[in-house]
């Protein structure tokens, strides 16, 4: 092997992978390894063995280059381990944004399979209520009165403009969105939390009005592109198959891929001589690899950062600093659930794309399985219930590829402070009263009882670095790739964004005077792949 | 199966295929012949596309080849498990003048049968046969480097210059023995004159239980069962479709 690359770039991430494969394809030479034996990283979809394996080491904390920590599995997990692809970081993606972008750019949009999330609901003491997403919703709606109708028309219109200049939000733009709600719109509590939980995805009550407004007109203009629905859910458990196509791309346009092997030593020459400028000033050694890779750049997942200040010839004090936390549930469930009432059945379902028979138009479609919906607990609804924010739960059926038939996938997720790995808030304790509730909740009533298999629990930290930290070491030629947002709608979307600011630095740190013109996906070429000639 | 009449009759069936093998054994020049009938005697590793496709006409259906070359990925054993997902069939290639070639494919063959789909239809493929024939004028007429005596010496065939070539180092027999008892096709092919490879892919064709694929297309098994990324689209949402359609373009 020729050792030396242009870029080597550690971690497997989504970001991460888009970058490798944007740098692959405008010709720079690329080394992509992760230590894990799995492409993906923090956003892996996994076997239940490779799960099972990933939680074992999180638990045990062995020098593990991930964000998971304090896990715990109850029940058996399914042998048949190669049946499900759970994801580490279950999401839904807007229909528009840079990842959606990314991937029809890329070509990676050929690679997957994309379905619609199928609805938004949210929980309250009486049960399970859908979220409209249009103004057509609303004005179907049977739960809302006609005045809180106007008043959801008026404030989805100014969400959906240009906000940013209105006198409505001048000044208001970091009080929480909750209050702006109520005092701008004048919208009952009740609503501000359906608002504020299942239509802005925000993550905690303090979340504050300009991004939460941001995310709604995003996500408003997402919905209709593909059908009624905002979002799309990958198939084969999300982005952790995005990541495996972008490292395709990267590979197909001759990346080199090892993964699986441990990083021995990592070295950074500090700039000796200041004439030349093309000198191999980072070196990283690999377990069963005999030559030593050198690069002239580096891009490293903050995951590999402590790993690397190992190595005393970095010169590099790492601190990371974690300042938010979230609790995460996987768990595997015998049983279908059952479709609830979805954006498909309150717009009038038409052409189907699915090219099966249209099940009518009527408002209730009980005997198809759920593939993906999303189910908000805002914060405090479930009196049981000890998250401090809201609690989402994303559910995949066997339409998503991810579990086998007549098994369901339910991932539970919530935002917690500075938690710690004490018994009083560990992830189990946080979610296990909410993954009962659903349970309950998504029973079908006439079918079998929904049985949970297995689950595991685990907490995923968000460490930080501070851009004193990340200057210096960009001036030894590393690049940093943040952990993703964890947000359920966004952290695709960041990925994309993450994944072509690190483009653009590289290609400016190797001299591209252009490299903020350069496109991200210069155009696939036409017909490459679509021979219709005869054999 | 009865239900012909619903499904996109117009469309073939596609068929997800995948290429292993060792490094230089010949992977993307046996797919170079039969996508395009070229053989490039300084092919560079990889292939520089997702996938090619290529339809295959039988007797009675015609099926379409969505051919996944490895790019590279394999070298260090680092193939992301969406290489494998829904592939229907594999080529495991090994160079008929390497004997550790055969060893390779044998454990590709393993890995196929741990990793992928429990119904794919596996051949083996023993490439560069051309390398182990006595060089008959006649022989191959097809891909004469003749126009370019340059590009003819640099071939690593230029051992078939000097006519003695390079000897063989795997007996037909062996893989033959081999790929009966592990239940695959077998073939000898060469990229470079072409023989057994549309043979090799006709083969697999035949082999291949389109009527199990077209019924898991068209409903329920989606997991499980083989069903190419063609049925998986025609459920799901296709990206590039809906996109273009999209007038109100506001693509960040
Ligand atoms: N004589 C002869 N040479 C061949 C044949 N097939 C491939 N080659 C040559 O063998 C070399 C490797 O071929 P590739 O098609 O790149 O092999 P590969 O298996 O795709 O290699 P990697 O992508 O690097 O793993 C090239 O120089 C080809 O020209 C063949 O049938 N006969
Ligand atoms: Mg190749």
């Amino acid at each position: 092997m020729d050792s030396h690359f242009q870029v080597i770039i550690l971690g497997t991430g989504l970001a991460e992978s888009i970058a490798a494969a944007a740098l692959a394809k405008v010709g720079l030479k690329v080394a992509h390894i992760d230590t894990n034996p799995y492409y993906g990283a923090d956003e892996a979809s996994l076997t239940t063995k490779e799960l099972q394996e990933c939680l074992n080491r999180a638990t045990e904390r062995l020098d593990q280059i991930s964000r998971l920590r304090t896990a715990s599995v109850r029940g058996e997990f399914p042998s048949a381990s190669r049946d499900y692809s759970l994801s580490l970081s279950p999401s839904v993606i807007p229909a528009r944004g840079p990842l959606i972008s990314s991937l029809i750019g890329s070509g990676v949009a050929r690679y997957g399979g994309f379905k619609l999330l199928e609805s938004v609901s949210v929980y309250s003491s009486d049960g399970l209520k859908s979220v409209p997403g249009s103004k057509e919703e609303i004005f179907r709606s049977k739960d809302l009165s006609l005045i809180d109708k106007r008043k959801l028309m008026r404030f989805l219109m100014f969400a959906s403009g240009e906000f940013e200049s209105s006198s409505e939000l001048r000044g208001k733009e970091t009080m929480d969105f909750g209050s702006f709600l109520k005092e701008v719109f004048s919208l009952d509590s009740q609503l501000t939390s359906v608002l504020a939980c299942a239509l802005a995805l925000c993550k905690s009550q303090c979340d504050t009005a300009l991004p939460a407004l941001g995310r709604i007109r995003r996500y408003l203009r997402s919905a209709g592109r593909y059908g009624a629905s905002p979002f799309l859910v990958g198939q084969y458990g999300g982005l952790g198959e995005l990541a495996q196509g972008f490292c395709r791309v990267c590979a197909v346009s001759g990346g080199t891929y090892i993964l699986g092997r441990d990083i021995l030593a990592f070295e950074s020459k500090s700039e000796s001589s200041s004439g030349s400028e093309e000198t191999k000033n980072l070196r990283l050694k690999l377990s069963e690899i005999p030559e030593d890779l050198t690069a002239d750049v580096v891009i490293s997942s903050i995951n590999y950062l402590p790993h690397l200040s190992n190595f005393p010839q970095t010169e590099t004090e790492v601190n990371l600093s974690t300042t938010e936390s979230h609790s995460c549930c996987i768990a595997l469930v015998d049983g279908v659930i059952p479709r609830l009432s979805s954006y498909e059945s309150a717009q009038a379902t038409e052409n189907d794309s699915t090219g099966e028979p249209v099940e009518g138009s009527s408002e209730e479609i009980p005997s198809r399985p759920v593939d993906a919906a999303l189910l908000v607990f805002p914060s405090g609804s479930l009196s049981s219930g000890k998250a401090s924010g809201p609690v989402n739960v994303l559910i995949n059926g066997e339409g998503t590829s991810s579990c086998p038939r007549g098994k369901s996938l339910l991932y539970l997720s919530t935002t917690t402070q500075n938690i710690d790995a004490n018994e009083a808030n560990n992830p189990e304790q946080i979610l296990r009263p909410y993954l009962e509730i659903t349970l309950s909740l998504l029973q079908s009533p006439s079918g079998e009882p929904l049985r949970e298999l297995s689950s595991a629990f685990y907490i995923k930290s968000s460490p930080t670095l501070s851009d004193t930290h990340l200057a210096s070491l960009k001036g030894k030629g590393i690049f940093v790739s943040p952990p993703l947002p964890e947000h359920i709608a966004e952290a695709g979307d960041a990925a994309a964004s993450i994944g072509e600011t690190l483009f653009r630095d590289v290609l400016k740190q190797l001299g591209n005077p252009d490299a903020d013109d350069v496109e991200l996906w210069p155009p696939l070429p036409p017909g490459l792949d679509d021979d219709d000639d005869m054999i | 199966m009865a239900e012909s009449a619903s499904g996109p009759s117009d469309k073939s069936v596609q068929v997800k295929l995948v290429l292993l093998g060792e490094a230089a054994v010949g992977k993307s020049s046996v797919v170079l012949r039969f996508v395009s009938n070229e053989f490039q005697p300084n092919k560079e590793p990889t292939i520089g596309a997702a996938f090619l496709t290529q339809k295959c006409r039988l007797e009675d259906r015609v099926l379409r080849y969505e051919i996944w070359d490895t790019a590279g990925q394999e070298r260090f054993h680092s193939l992301a498990p969406m290489y494998y997902r829904n592939a229907q069939a594999a080529v495991v290639v090994y160079d008929v003048t390497k004997a550790s070639s055969l060893e390779k494919a044998k454990s590709w063959v393993k890995e196929l049968q741990r990793q992928a789909n429990p119904n794919i239809v596996i051949a083996l493929a023993g490439n560069k046969l051309d390398l182990v024939q006595p060089k008959s004028p006649a022989a191959d007429g097809t891909s004469i480097d003749g126009d370019e005596p340059d590009d003819a010496t640099a071939t690593p065939g230029e051992a078939g210059a000097a006519e003695s070539e390079v000897p063989r180092a795997v007996p037909t027999e062996e893989a033959q023995a081999y790929a009966q008892e592990a239940g695959l096709l077998f073939f000898e092919t060469s990229a470079k004159t072409g023989e057994g490879v549309v043979e090799l892919f006709t083969d697999i064709a035949k082999k291949i239980p389109i009527e199990h694929i077209l019924a898991s297309s068209r409903g329920a098994g989606r997991n499980g069962g083989p069903s190419g990324r063609g049925a998986a689209n025609q459920q799901g949402v296709n990206l590039e479709e809906s996109a273009a359609k999209g007038k109100d373009a506001c693509n960040c």
